[in-house]
Formats: structure tokens, C-alpha cells, sequence
């Protein structure tokens, strides 16, 4: 969240309080979550609302398991964190719920990690932050979106009748028109937007 | 005129710094990853370096090391990326790489533009 603003209200949590908690009680392989905020401590919040998230495996391609640690101990659930970026900058060594990986480079590596990692960890929901480093919704092109694609599917027949489920989540910070959403080939796809107004504003009231 | 080196593998990004770089009468020079900088930036001899973090090939810990390989540690540097680091760890950039600023995707054109007039100062 940017400096000098404050959450006001979560809308989903405001205004569709019922539907989201039957939403997510609902049985569901795949989930896509549009959100528009980079704070880790947002995506904490989110996974602390849902019904038995079981153990998490967090696969990160955007934050740091440094910069995500202080937040931890606000999430309800066991979570195993597979580092994805601080291996580009620094040497550092794996602990019991944190792994670090390469940056994988296309969807295809990004679906090996996964098989890898769901054998070692046997997770129950399996986070991938953020879909949105390999496809932007807003201006697909017909290479990605066909990767895309063929990852969702590749997703659906080898997991759907298996207990994994997982959270895909695609930051929209610039809140863009997403015009490509694929939403024949996800069981769920969510907005998820925090509103905010700046502090010095509020004091004003 | 300063030079500028934009080193990102997303073209669309790249250009849009270019741009801005341009608007504020900076020359500028761009590569699309760490080897082609590395290719580069002895003949451009630029006054700072905007750096994507995630980018194919060459990690950026390998990029810097050979930065100072070459003779050039003292460059400045400003790491652009969509990645958040946690405090410590921009620490330790500044100190063993001499990054100067650290920016994050999605940036605020103001914001990036103060960023690196303060940097080249």
C-alpha cells in the first residue's frame, strides 16, 4: 500500500460478505485472485479469510521471503515459502519453510516447480505470486495467451481430482481494463480491490 | 549530457524509461539483458545504469560482480524492478554493489524522474 494512505474498507468485505465466504466454501480447483495491492500483509488478510486453506506452498516471484517474514505470524495457516527472486542478488540458504529457486522463465518451468515441489511438501493450497509476471490480461498476445492456456489446462486435467487447489494471484495495480480473463479455463475469478484514501485527507473530518 | 543505460528484458518497459530519460535530456542507450550490458557498457561509459532485477540469463548478482570485475564497482546504479526487498536487503545492495536507489514496478513517473536527478547529483 502507498505511504500516506490507509485502508477505508476491503470492498468485497463490505459488500459481499456472504457471497465471498460461500465462494469460497465452494468446491474449487483453481481460483484466480485480481487484486490491486503489492503488500504482502494484503494477501495475508486474504488467506486468513478463507475456510481450512490447509498448508500453504507460496511460490513468490515478486517479494522477497525477507520482506514477507515479518508478516507471517499474522497468517492462521502452516505456509512453506519457495522463494523465487532473492537467488537473483544474494546467497542464501534454504531453512525448513523456505526454499530458494531460480526465477523460472516460462509457465512450462513454472509447472515443474510445482510438480517438484507438491511431491516434497504435499501442500493443500498452492499460491503462485503472481501470474501476472508471465501474461498481462489488459493486451494479450497470441503466443502468451496460448501458454496461458495450456498451463490452465495442463493445471485442470493433472489436479482436478486431486486435493490440490490453487490460488493464482495477478496484481492489477495500475487498474487496468482487463479485457482477456480466462474464464472458461478457471473454476473462479475474483476482484479483489482495497479502498483506500490518503491519511492527511481523513484527518480533515 | 548524461548517459543513461536501460537494462530490461521487457521491451515495452524499456522503451517507456527511454523515453522519459529522453524528455529529460538525458542520452540514453539500452540492452535487453545482463550479457549485452555487460557488451556494451564499456564503450558507453554511462553515468548511471537503470537495472531490472528479473531478468533471463545472467543473474544480477553475476551482472554486478562483473561490473566490478571490469573495474567498474564505482558505477551508479538504480535497480527498477517488481520485486520488494525487505529493508536489510537494500541495505546490503547499497553496501556491497553500490546501488543508489531501488524503484518498483509499477513506478510513478514524478517519483522515478526525482529519484534519478537526486541519484546523478
Amino acid at each position: 500500500m502507498k505511504e500516506g494512505f490507509e485502508i477505508v474498507a476491503v470492498n468485497y468485505w463490505k459488500s459481499v460478505n456472504n457471497e465471498i465466504k460461500r465462494i469460497l466454501l465452494d468446491f474449487w480447483n483453481t481460483f484466480l485472485l485480481i487484486h490491486d495491492s503489492m503488500d504482502f500483509a494484503d494477501i495475508v488478510g486474504f488467506l486468513n479469510k478463507m475456510p481450512n486453506p490447509g498448508k500453504i506452498m507460496y511460490i513468490s516471484l515478486t517479494k522477497s521471503n525477507d520482506s514477507m517474514k515479518p508478516h507471517l505470524k499474522d497468517l492462521k495457516s502452516k505456509i512453506f515459502i519457495i522463494d523465487c527472486v532473492s537467488s537473483m542478488i544474494f546467497e542464501k540458504k534454504a531453512s525448513q519453510d523456505c526454499q530458494f529457486e531460480p526465477t523460472p522463465a516460462s509457465l512450462n518451468d513454472m509447472m515443474e516447480l510445482i510438480e517438484k515441489y507438491i511431491q516434497i511438501i504435499k501442500p493443500d493450497l498452492i499460491v503462485i505470486d503472481s501470474f501476472s509476471q508471465f501474461i498481462d490480461y489488459s493486451s494479450i498476445s497470441m503466443h502468451r495467451g496460448k501458454e496461458s492456456h495450456e498451463f490452465l489446462e495442463q493445471l485442470k486435467n493433472k489436479y482436478a481430482r486431486t486435493p490440490y487447489r490453487f490460488l493464482l494471484l495477478y496484481d492489477n495495480v495500475l487498474s487496468k481494463d482487463l479485457v482477456n480473463l480466462p474464464f472458461t479455463s478457471v473454476d473462479v475469478i475474483l476482484k479483489y480491490e482495497l479502498l483506500t484514501r490518503r491519511k492527511d485527507k481523513m484527518d480533515r473530518f | 549530457m548524461t548517459k543513461i543505460m536501460i537494462v530490461d528484458d521487457n521491451r515495452d518497459i524499456a522503451q517507456t524509461l527511454k523515453t522519459i530519460m529522453e524528455m529529460e535530456n538525458h542520452k540514453t542507450e539500452v540492452a535487453y539483458n545482463g550479457e549485452e550490458f555487460l557488451g556494451k557498457v564499456d564503450a558507453v561509459k554511462p553515468d548511471l545504469v537503470l537495472l531490472d532485477v528479473m531478468m533471463p540469463g545472467l543473474k544480477t548478482k553475476d551482472i554486478l560482480t562483473r561490473l566490478k570485475e571490469k573495474g567498474l564497482g564505482d558505477l551508479k546504479i538504480m535497480l527498477v524492478s517488481v520485486v520488494r526487498f525487505s529493508d536489510e536487503e537494500k541495505h546490503i545492495l547499497k553496501s556491497e554493489f553500490n546501488i543508489k536507489d531501488y524503484v518498483t514496478k509499477p513506478f510513478d513517473v514524478t517519483d522515478l524522474v526525482n529519484r534519478v536527478r537526486n541519484t546523478l547529483r
